[in-house]
């Protein structure tokens, strides 16, 4: 299973991982077409924080044994058979039931009409996602893990 | 008498626990679920979209279709377990099937309490617990004019909590004059704070829903030109409210008649262990029908909320598939939408003045409309034990239900969590131990 993990020794706060998270959840998935074209500019699913010295962009971290999902009222945040954690816009409601359930902050609440919840989704379909491509830094990480169910112990509730 | 590995009361929150439990462990062990309603596994919290959107119950649907087949769930519906008979592990079902078992789940969820107020059973008294419930409500609207003669045009809500409030905003979309009785002299009372609770009922009224408190309904009168329907609503203080449509909203208690013999006193849920287990072999709990145990406050306590119950179904589950697993003390938690407010809270959020909590806040007061940005932490002995945010505070408010779950020590930072919750002023040890890829969860 792909994980992304931040590197805070090395991360310096550029927010790169924020545009091109941006420009790779856009309709036309580049750049130019996700900040000057028609259609609203996607959120970035992971989000510098910075307390200087400190900086490192958080994100979802595919929990196995995922708070959101266990919360999620309307069945719209499921853990799929890859082990990644994925918010399904068509079933969500915009309760944020999940944003209040997520120990890392790392769901969004998204915009428009009819907002659903964003998070990563670890750009499907691409060997490396886009936060990991275009860092520039090597602060962020991916790797791969075994498969685990999580919880020999606890779950949490 | 057919024979299932494991057999699942219920097929809601809970039951989708285990379910997806039992499968994650046992790929082919055979598995029941049985459940008196004719639709299983929808949300129950979407009800009210049965009433404002015509929603059909494919379009509540909690899991993908398929989900039943790809579980391997062998399902009854329409089919009320009678009895339990533990001794010899079989269940008896209202059609007259027997089933026997290896390892039973009761999820069996809870009921609404209906008041014993005269004319309850008058056409057009609904509750609000089930799809059943919704689409009878749904109906009762007669918005076509229909054969009932005039259009419903008023509603009565009795009971100011949160399915009470939930069912009042819908009737009110459909375009009804709708009035809550509450007893006591707030809304949400069990759930939300004082100064919270009144933003809501202020929101509520400026959006056309009347919230009277510390009042009663005393009878439910007949329509004079329709006998057997309601009409309108008697109060404590002798007004007569028209209502041509009135939900019964006094809340929930759980399921337990099917332990009968274990001797619980009324209101009480079923007792279990952090392994969901209750006193009696193979049968284990979840979900709103069991007491759980409280985090905060100590004790065991039905939690009744989706997340609990989701939660509780999956420790069921895996315990009853033979993994070890325990839920953990449970922290109450809600987000509430009424007309474009958004507040969310957990924990406790109204101390008592005996308790020894402090009480920090942030932002405007509430009580100025919905885009107020308004932040109320609630600390104890240096942990943070409940919070409440209205609008826009509510981003990553994940963070501070995770401080409270892990009963971290918030001393050092306690003022950044008034401002904006985020890991960044947060002392380095916590931090360095949420980037790890170990993290906080497994
Ligand atoms: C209108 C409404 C809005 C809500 N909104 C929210 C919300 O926003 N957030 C939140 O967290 N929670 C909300 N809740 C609460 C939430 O829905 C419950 O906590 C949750 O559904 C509990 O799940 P459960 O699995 O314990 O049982 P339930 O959902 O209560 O289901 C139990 C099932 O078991 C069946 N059953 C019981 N006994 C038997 C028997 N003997 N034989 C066969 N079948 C049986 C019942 O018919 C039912 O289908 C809401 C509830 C309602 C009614």
């Amino acid at each position: 299973m792909k994980r992304v993990y931040v590197k805070q020794e090395v991360c310096i706060a550029c927010r790169l991982c924020e545009v091109y998270c941006t420009a790779r959840h856009a309709e036309g998935r580049d750049l130019i077409g996700a900040w000057r074209g028609k259609g609203a500019r996607p959120i970035p699913r992971i989000r510098v924080e910075e307390n200087r010295p400190f900086s490192a962009a958080i994100q979802c971290r595919h929990c196995a044994e995922p708070s959101c999902v266990y919360a999620c009222v309307s069945g719209a945040m499921r853990r799929l058979s890859d082990g990644t954690v994925q918010a399904d816009p068509a079933r969500c409601v915009g309760c944020w039931t999940c944003v209040l359930a997520c120990p890392y902050g790392a769901i969004s609440r998204g915009v428009g009409d009819r907002p659903t919840a964003v998070k990563c989704d670890l750009c499907p379909g691409d060997a490396v996602p886009a936060c990991v491509a275009h860092c520039p830094n090597g602060a962020l990480e991916m790797v791969q893990t075994a498969e685990t169910r999580g919880s020999q112990g606890g779950v949490a509730g | 008498m057919t024979h299932y590995d494991y057999c699942v009361v219920g097929s809601s929150a809970a039951a989708a626990g285990a379910v997806e439990a039992i499968r994650s462990v046992d790929p082919s062990g055979r598995l029941a679920v049985v459940s008196e309603e004719r639709v299983a596994f929808y949300s129950r919290p979407l009800l009210t979209r049965v009433i404002t959107a015509g929603a059909s119950a494919e379009d509540l649907a909690y899991r993908p279709k398929g989900f039943l087949e790809e579980n391997r769930v062998e399902v009854r519906l329409g089919a009320r377990v009678d009895a339990v008979d533990h001794e010899n592990r079989r269940l008896l079902l209202s059609t007259g099937e027997e089933l026997s078992y290896g390892r039973l789940l009761l999820a069996t969820g809870s009921a609404a309490k209906v008041p014993p107020v005269p004319g309850r059973d008058l056409a057009g008294v609904h509750t609000l617990a089930s799809l059943a419930d919704a689409q009878a409500v749904a109906a009762s609207l007669g918005s076509s004019g229909g054969s009932t003669g005039p259009r419903t045009r008023s509603a009565v809500v009795i009971g100011g909590g949160l399915i009470g409030l939930q069912g009042a905003e819908a009737l009110r979309e459909v375009g009804l004059e709708v009035a809550v009785i509450e007893g006591l002299d707030r809304p949400l009372a069990t759930v939300l704070d004082r100064d919270t609770s009144t933003l809501v009922q202020e929101v509520l009224a400026a959006n056309g829903v009347t919230v009277l408190t510390s009042q009663m309904v005393k009878a439910l009168r007949a329509n004079p030109s329709d006998p057997a329907r309601v009409g309108s609503a008697v109060l404590g203080d002798g007004r007569e409210l028209q209502a041509d449509v009135v939900i019964l909203a006094t809340g929930v208690q759980p399921r337990t008649e099917l332990l009968k013999g274990l001797g619980l006193a009324p209101g009480r849920g079923f007792p279990v262990n952090s392994h969901m287990a209750t006193p009696w072999p193979d049968v284990y709990a979840a979900g709103d029908a069991a007491e759980v145990s409280d985090l905060l406050r100590g004790g065991a306590r039905p939690f009744p909320i989706w997340p609990t119950a989701y939660a509780g179904g999956r420790v069921a589950g895996l315990n009853m598939a033979g993994q070890q697993a325990d839920l953990p003390g449970q922290v109450a938690m809600n987000t509430f939408h009424f007309f474009g407010l958004t507040v969310a809270s957990a924990g406790i959020v109204e101390p008592p003045a005996d308790e020894g909590c402090e009480v920090l806040t942030a932002g405007p007061p509430p009580g100025r409309g919905p885009d107020a940005h308004h932040r109320k932490l609630v600390l104890k002995d240096g942990r943070l034990v409940g919070f409440v945010c209205v609008g826009e505070a509510i981003d990553r408010c994940g963070l501070a239900t995770g401080l409270i779950r892990q009963q971290v020590r918030v001393e050092g930072f306690r003022e950044s969590l008034l401002k904006d919750f985020g890991l960044a002023p947060w002392p380095e040890e916590i931090r360095s131990k949420y980037l790890s890829r170990e993290g906080i969860l497994s």
